[in-house]
């Protein structure tokens, strides 16, 4: 999922976006240190890479980290999407039916 | 950013989970305080320690961990040395002790056999004073009526 906020077409991103998105998605509170941890360890994959921008005053001084898929990012990301909907396919409970 | 943000959390923060893209992460956290508060704030800053400290336990390496394993020991000793006045915290103590040392396969095995040794012993010697006490108790009381 959070590979999937990053890859979203509005251009580089950062965290607290990216939680809002997957919120906004879920309905559910997401935690903000797990949306890191997977940043990290996406960048670690070598999936996303990471800009620092400038400090804010709003922010205390300090400064946003964006983040942009890589091409293997984008790669992964488009297989994630159709592995999904492959899974989906055929189950009547989720076409807004009942069980 | 406010001035009325949970300080306290932020220097915990700081202090205990600078790797955790430090700056970035508590930015994040005060760009986000004027609209979701200070509950919000102090869950996330919980959250973030309690990642932090997994990831750091499933980083360290044997030492760190053996550390930690000793020193988790002591206050385990030292607790139920504390409570080792009732028969619950004596047999308790037994019980751990002896499955630890019977399954111990660590480098350290005879540090970690010293100290459950040490604390055997002072559960022991805990146990028998207290039953002597309790002699001499019934002993200084008379016999009864």
């Amino acid at each position: 999922m959070v590979l999937l906020g990053v890859a979203r077409p509005d251009g580089e991103t950062y965290g607290v976006q990216i939680a809002k998105w997957i919120e906004e998605a879920s309905g559910r509170e997401v935690s903000l240190a797990s949306v890191y941890v997977a940043l990290e360890r996406l960048e670690e994959k070598g999936l996303i890479s990471s800009t620092l921008g400038e400090p804010t005053p709003q922010r205390g001084g300090r400064a946003r980290t964006y983040f942009k898929p890589t091409a293997a990012g984008l790669r992964e990301a488009r297989t994630a999407c159709n592995t999904i909907k492959h899974l989906s396919v055929g189950l009547a409970a989720l076409k807004g039916g009942a069980a | 950013m406010s001035n009325g943000h949970p300080r306290l959390a932020t220097w915990i923060l700081t202090r205990c989970a600078p790797d955790y893209r430090g700056d970035s992460f508590i930015g994040d956290l005060l760009e986000q305080y004027e609209t979701r508060g200070s509950c919000w704030y102090w869950r996330q800053a919980l959250g973030a320690l309690r990642a932090c400290s997994v990831r750091r336990l499933l980083s360290a390496n044997d030492t760190t961990v053996l550390t930690a394993d000793y020193v988790g020991d002591l206050v385990t000793a030292v607790t139920l040395i504390l409570f080792g006045f009732n028969q619950v915290g004596f047999f308790a103590g037994l019980f751990l002790y002896s499955s630890r040392l019977l399954h111990s396969k660590s480098d350290h095995a005879v540090a970690e056999s010293a100290i459950g040794a040490a604390f055997l012993a002072s559960v022991i010697v805990v146990h028998l004073i207290r039953t002597r006490s309790a002699a001499t108790r019934l002993r200084e009381s008379g016999p009864a009526t």
